[in-house]
């Protein structure tokens, strides 16, 4: 409906994620995706839940 | 001098600890907003700034006067509730009016105030009619016009536009910032409602368990969160959380182990620092502008 669409996606560990994508991108219920994280737009947290910046 | 300082203020009813050593300064003409979920001790931060409750320990600094024994009246503060408390009985003029009825100034002079902030507020047209023959939006603008009629050293708003419906409060946002600003009072805004703090406020403070998480600009807490929970907490649609295992570093890599599959991904400095240990990534869900310069991070996916 929309100029992008919302993709509800699982990792092997079971981590629920989201993924914005153009809404031409089709996806089918089950199938298997390959994403890549921006470093500019991803943040590490350490094991105390802080943020560890430079 | 219109300033708003909390230093290290607590609140216990009990052996319950609603608000715990929050530090909070607001400067005159700032718009500071307490933005965390539901009994996270926003309302209760704001309460003890209005004096509705006593502080247990630390200091309200209000236009650089310690106000802890005083009572809210004395604060020279004006509040916007959630309910918008108008008198039902009295028209739309006189609702206004109502917080100068304890001042000594002439009937010229509160009349002149009240048609002031009425066009300011766009409720020249309705200052003869009653609360229940006004809109929801008008009964908003009425009890901010109520608050900003008295010219208080200071404004607090209590989740002020939750009441509105989804169009009415995306006007509003922008036409109490617009008030705001042409004031030059220093104001805080309780709200749970991140599109509401990202769009009105200078700062956000974000709470959760009664301590303040993290203090920025909507940008500084949007680009750079101080932890996990406010990774989590800002953003629609929520960051993406993943936890994994940082395993060692590859130059400026890191390798990091996720449900079973290793990945390098390019990170700041600090994160070599790290022991091998458990770590937790965060990232945005919008798609990236920048894909030639994504690493080889390939992690399989399933659509749930």
């Amino acid at each position: 409906m929309g100029a992008e669409t919302l993709v509800h996606a699982r990792t092997p560990d079971n981590s629920d994620i989201r993924v914005v994508v153009p809404r031409d991108v089709k996806f089918k219920i089950g199938e298997k995706l390959h994403l890549r994280a921006d470093p500019s737009q991803t943040h590490i947290f350490g094991e105390d839940g802080k943020a560890v910046r430079a | 001098m219109s300033t708003i300082e909390a230093r290290k203020i607590t609140k216990r009813f009990g052996d319950f600890v609603a608000v715990r050593d929050a530090d909070l300064s607001v400067k005159a003409g700032e718009v500071v907003c307490l933005l965390g979920p539901s009994g996270c001790g926003k309302t209760t931060t704001l309460r003890m700034i209005a004096g509705l409750e006593r502080v247990t320990s630390g200091d309200i600094i209000i236009g650089g006067k310690r106000m802890n024994e005083l009572s809210p009246e004395k604060r020279d503060i004006a509040m916007v509730f959630q309910f918008y408390a108008l008198y039902p009985a009295l028209n739309v003029a006189d609702n206004i009016a109502m917080p100068l009825h304890y001042e000594k100034i002439s009937k010229t002079e509160r009349d002149r105030r009240v048609h002031r902030v009425a066009e300011i507020l766009h409720l020249s047209d309705v200052l003869d009619r009653m609360p229940g023959q006004v809109s929801e939006g008008e009964k908003q603008r009425i009890a901010v016009a109520r608050a900003i009629v008295r010219e208080p050293n200071c404004f607090l708003f209590d989740e002020p536009l939750s009441r509105l419906d989804v169009e009415l409060r995306h006007s509003m946002r922008g036409q109490i910032k617009e008030v705001l600003s042409n004031l030059s009072k220093a104001t805080v805004i309780v709200t749970h409602d991140q599109l509401e703090a990202l769009t009105m406020a200078d700062r956000i403070a974000i709470m959760r368990d009664g301590i303040i998480e993290q203090i920025g600009t909507p940008h500084q807490v949007f680009t750079k969160p101080a932890n996990v929970f406010v990774a989590s907490f800002i953003g629609t649609p929520q960051m993406n959380l993943v936890k994994g295992k940082l395993e060692g570093m590859n130059g400026s890599k890191a390798m990091i182990q996720f449900g079973g599959e290793k990945v390098e991904l390019e990170v700041n400095p600090a994160v070599s620092k790290l022991k091998p240990s458990q770590v937790t990534l965060a990232s945005g869900p919008a798609p990236s502008r920048r894909s030639s310069v994504v690493p080889r991070i390939r992690s399989p996916l399933r659509p749930s």
